[in-house]
């Protein structure tokens, strides 16, 4: 369940009008929450971080996630590998588009799933 | 993907880079190695290399610009008749600081024991699991009576135990003969952890003794469960090598794969392979040539024979008769078994509707 967490956030923020979020009583508890939100979810992209396609579509859910996703640390590692996740085919545009998201940070590169 | 796209990777990205795993079904060759490492100099690079012997040897020791190099799968070949290269290269093997997991050797000169040796025991010393021998003569050239050289090297390279899978194509040349060195290669053969044995035109049928000493040894191995044995003729011995072979499907309780493609089996050595076949309960695939056997399969024997031990088998799943129907029109009941079989993996249509 643990490692589906990114992915079931990232489904659930895809949505602006998330019911959890509108079942909040006032604006302020709201806010509070989208807070909440905002400085966990790097946290648990972090930890648990979504496949590379994924990350890279994530990026055009909304500004928010582009801000989140052009972060650098998340693109330290480019995961192709059999377990990664990673569902498109690998072309040169996908691994030179996520290449160029970590360019001068890019530490690990593992394409052995292709 | 390609190896040229990874390079501009490399060099778009190199100063940053720690730690490229290259696909698996990418082979470098030596000069894109050694680019790719100079564009990602503090970068440890693991990658499969296709090259020749001589430029293995740098590649190999870690030579500037490539310290950081893991070979995983190194296929060596023009070695050019020379021992002195074939000898540099065992000794550069078990110097590598990575794991090499396989090596493929093209056309080596083996004929001289010492330097077979040397290059078995550099290959078991660097512990690698999956060892190719290609064109390379594992037999003395002309040496009648006398047990060939290159067995006592085989086995010491089976007694290593990192072995998984072993494969050796002998130019049509006689790899086993009667002996004690056979013997003593049949029992590291028995007490082995091999998965995967594939015996290319190494002339196995012209020793029948021989063979049967080989083929005894690989009854009840525990592990081995893919076994190719690729050869032509069996002439008089064709109903002893049935029964020898038929006799893996029973008693070898790994075996899932036999190939025995070019062997010209014949009706004669099929019989006991196809009474068998009911009672082999692991065995997945079984492959034949039919095309190239001077004595092709009688309709009465696919019909009477195979088709009744297909049916009755249910561990099959996949069936081949290969180049059937190449020469000439196909047997309408050897079709059939391969249908048979087929259709086992084929996902059920009343499954998928009622779904």
């Amino acid at each position: 369940m643990l490692p589906l967490l990114p992915l079931l956030l990232y489904r659930r923020l895809s949505h602006t009008r998330s019911p959890h979020i509108m079942s909040l009583s006032t604006p302020a508890e709201q806010t509070q929450f989208g807070e909440l939100l905002v400085k966990a979810l790097p946290l648990v992209l972090e930890c648990f971080p979504l496949p590379v396609d994924a990350r890279l579509r994530a990026r055009e859910v909304s500004r928010g996630w582009r801000a989140l996703l052009n972060q650098p640390r998340f693109w330290l590692v480019l995961d192709f590998s059999a377990g990664s996740g990673v569902v498109a085919r690998l072309t040169r545009a996908l691994l030179f588009a996520a290449g160029e998201r970590g360019r001068g940070h890019l530490h690990t590169l593992d394409l052995t799933g292709t | 993907m390609r190896t040229a796209h990874l390079a501009q990777f490399a060099t778009a990205h190199g100063q940053s880079l720690r730690s490229v795993t290259a696909p698996e079904g990418l082979q470098f060759s030596a000069d894109e190695v050694t680019r790719l490492c100079h564009s990602a100099p503090l970068c440890t690079l693991r990658c499969r290399v296709y090259c020749s012997a001589a430029e293995a040897l740098p590649l190999l020791r870690c030579e500037a610009p490539c310290a950081l190099l893991h070979v995983v799968k190194l296929e060596a070949g023009g070695f050019d008749n020379n021992e002195q290269t074939v000898l540099d290269l065992a000794a550069a093997l078990p110097a590598h600081r990575g794991k090499i997991k396989g090596f493929i050797v093209y056309q080596a000169s083996l004929e001289n024991v010492a330097v077979a040796d040397a290059l078995m025991r550099g290959v078991a010393e660097a512990g690698v699991s999956d060892v190719s021998f290609n064109n390379c003569l594992l037999t003395p050239a002309s040496v009648p009576g006398l047990a060939p050289a290159s067995l006592p090297g085989l086995t010491q390279l089976l007694q290593s135990d990192c072995l998984e899978r072993l494969s050796i194509f002998n130019r049509m040349q006689v790899l086993f003969e009667e002996g004690p060195d056979l013997t003593a290669f049949c029992h590291a053969l028995r007490s082995s952890t091999l998965q995967k044995l594939e015996l290319k035109s190494c002339q196995l049928w012209l020793r029948p003794a021989a063979a049967g000493e080989l083929l005894a040894a690989l009854l009840g191995h525990q592990t081995l469960q893919d076994l190719t044995l690729l050869d032509y003729k069996t002439d008089d011995a064709r109903r002893a090598a049935g029964e020898q072979l038929a006799s893996l499907f029973t008693h070898t309780s790994a075996l899932q794969k036999l190939d025995l493609q070019f062997n010209s089996l014949g009706d004669a050595c099929l019989a006991p392979i196809f009474d068998a076949l009911p009672r082999a309960n692991i065995l997945k695939e079984l492959i034949f040539s039919e095309s190239w056997s001077n004595e092709t399969i009688s309709r009465e024997f696919a019909r009477d024979v195979i088709l009744p031990a297909v049916r009755a088998n249910m561990s099959l799943r996949r069936l081949s008769f290969v180049g059937l129907g190449f020469f000439k029109d196909p047997l309408p009941e050897l079709l059939e078994a391969q249908a048979i079989v087929a259709a086992r993996t084929q996902p059920d249509a009343g499954a998928i509707a009622a779904a």
